[in-house]
């Protein structure tokens, strides 16, 4: 494993880099050590038309249905100046909140892909659960596919390669199990009103069930 | 002049004789000498002593073996002709193993007879007959070929062979026969007959006609002086065993054998000599066989390769690729149906394999394993794993 700041080779234990000092409170003491919440695709820099958004959306849902606990975020950016996409990457993954259909998904689970069109820079990181799935040659690999679309300036097809090209990987590392009855039965369903710009009703707002008391024809 | 008074008396006349004598014959016996002295020593190349060696000395086992002038032109060693004559025969072809096992332990001359040499008494080749010359068998030669013993593998109705000829020629295809599981039966006909009677063909192509041994044998319908023009007809096992392309180039070659001599007998037989090796390579081709306790009755194909079917000039084989699809169509329609059979079954597989994989994908989740992490670098979550780079 190697620090993300530095690059130094670190041991499974480490708390600090022993090269650079490097840490997670370091990265806290610059952005904060509050949570924040994050969508899973957040385009910040305005660099994915909306129907690009709504294709990519489908596939992140499709792509969550196969794997129930795993999870890519998508960040797209500029940088602060002093981070790199992978730290980043690691401190959205420790301090981050995503809004993906199952919050129960834990954040070991997760990947943050960050992407800085302005400094033409992307990197990824990955929580504790997929170090093993996801290595660095594997991690490289996929981002020589990502570059060759994004130095054409294709955007969309570098993040649709990325969610293709992970789920053989996850694929082929997880074990098939049936899913339940109803995804079966409804697989193109989307999960989650917000996806489609829909806001669920609080609590109070909601129709009461008529209950046996104020029905009307109720004797 | 004195004459000494002790001298013998010579007498006059005999003196005079023997000056007459010397004086006419002196001048021719000078003559004689130089023109002896002008004399080369009588000089033959060698096709003339071979010929001369050969007409001198008395056929061996009635011309069967090789004679003195044969045996000095041959070559040394019965490989060395075959080496020379069929570069491309199989290695495993042991011809002076398969000779060792005849009966009076004598081999079979009958590549030492092959002879480039035209000889006076035999017919030499000439122009190929013309379609308006050919004449088909009469009903009597028909009839005799078909009553013609079942067990001889040279059929002659007509007398075109001599009866030194036919002997070895019968000699060399029994050997044949004895050897090779595809026998060879060979009729002879004259130069100008031809079999186009369709009812005469089949009777004489029929099963029960051409078997030697009790195996099918394969039939040579033969023309002397026209090897072009030989028909050759095989069992459907054969005939099924190789390619046309296989078939095409072994009667080519045959032909081509044929030629490479004038003498019409020498055609015919340089024409067996390399259809037997021929035969022996289909033979290599041939299934199993495979004992039956009642055996099948077999037929005898069609024609399978006719280098001349009548036509006054050689025959030439030109490949034309389109002409398969002419001369071929039923086979060529098969293959074209086989191809969209097989081309459908493939998308057929290919869509249900599809539709097996989204229903698949749509019942199924995948589930990671579990892995138990120690924290590292402080995060609660990650440890920073990952990968940057810039485009």
């Amino acid at each position: 494993m190697k620090c993300p700041h530095c690059q130094s080779l670190l041991a499974a234990n480490t708390a600090r880099c022993p090269g650079c000092g490097f840490c997670e409170q370091a990265l806290s003491s610059y952005l904060g050590d509050q949570w924040v919440r994050l969508e899973r695709l957040t385009d910040r820099a305005h660099a994915l038309p909306m129907a690009d958004s709504q294709r990519l959306l489908h596939q992140m849902d499709a792509f969550e249905r196969q794997f129930p606990q795993v999870f890519l975020a998508i960040y797209i950016g500029s940088l602060p100046p002093l981070l790199n996409p992978v730290e980043l990457g690691m401190w959205l993954l420790n301090h981050g909140a995503f809004s993906t259909h199952q919050f129960a998904k834990r954040n070991e689970y997760g990947m943050v892909c960050t992407l800085d069109p302005a400094a033409q820079r992307f990197g990824f990181a990955v929580g504790y659960a997929l170090e093993k799935v996801l290595p660095e040659p594997t991690l490289e690999r996929i981002s020589l596919e990502m570059k060759e679309h994004l130095a054409q300036g294709h955007l969309a097809a570098a993040l649709e390669g990325l969610l293709a090209r992970l789920e053989r990987i996850y694929r082929r590392h997880g074990q098939p199990q049936s899913a339940q009855l109803e995804e079966a039965i409804l697989p193109g369903r989307a999960g989650n009103p917000r996806d489609f710009g829909l806001t669920p009703l609080r609590q109070g707002h909601q129709s009461k069930a008529p209950t046996e008391t104020s029905s009307p024809h109720h004797s | 002049m004195s004459r000494h008074p002790y001298d013998p008396p010579v007498p006059s006349a005999l003196v005079l004789t023997m000056g007459l004598l010397l004086a006419v014959f002196h001048p021719l016996a000078t003559a004689q000498d130089l023109e002896d002295a002008d004399l080369t020593l009588p000089e033959w190349d060698a096709s003339e002593w071979r010929q001369q060696a050969i007409e001198a000395a008395p056929p061996l086992a009635g011309g069967l073996l090789p004679s003195l002038g044969e045996a000095a032109a041959a070559p040394a060693t019965v490989n060395d002709e075959l080496q020379l004559r069929f570069q491309d025969a199989p290695p495993q072809f042991d011809i002076e193993a398969l000779s060792a096992q005849l009966s009076d332990g004598r081999a079979i001359p009958w590549f030492a007879a092959v002879d480039d040499a035209p000889a006076a008494a035999s017919a030499t080749q000439s122009e190929p007959a013309l379609a308006i010359e050919l004449r088909d068998l009469t009903p009597e030669a028909v009839e005799t070929i078909l009553q013609w013993p079942k067990n001889d593998p040279l059929v002659d109705p007509t007398a075109e062979l001599s009866e030194m000829e036919a002997d070895e020629l019968r000699r060399f295809l029994g050997y044949h026969a004895t050897q090779a599981r595809l026998p060879l039966r060979a009729i002879v006909t004259g130069k100008n007959h031809q079999l186009k009677d369709p009812a005469a063909l089949t009777a004489i192509t029929s099963a029960e006609t051409n078997q030697l041994g009790g195996k099918p044998a394969a039939l040579l319908i033969y023309p002397m002086g026209e090897p072009w023009r030989a028909r050759l007809f095989l069992p459907p096992t054969a005939l099924h065993a190789v390619s046309q392309p296989f078939l095409r180039e072994a009667v080519e070659d045959c032909v081509a054998a044929a030629r490479r001599t004038t003498r019409v007998e020498s055609q015919l037989h340089d024409y067996l000599v390399q259809l037997s090796v021929r035969l022996f390579w289909i033979e290599k081709h041939l299934p199993p066989v495979v004992q039956s306790a009642s055996p099948e009755p077999i037929e005898i194909a069609p024609p399978l390769a006719e280098v001349g079917s009548g036509d006054e000039r050689p025959a030439t084989v030109t490949f034309v690729p389109w002409n398969f699809l002419v001369t071929q169509w039923r086979t060529a329609l098969a293959w074209v149906i086989g191809l969209l059979a097989a081309a459908g079954i493939l998308m057929w597989a290919i869509s249900v394999r599809r539709r097996s994989r989204a229903r698949h994908l749509r019942t199924h989740v995948w589930m990671l394993p579990e892995v138990d992490s120690t924290p590292r670098l402080g995060g609660a979550f990650s440890g920073g794993a990952g990968f940057q780079t810039s485009w």
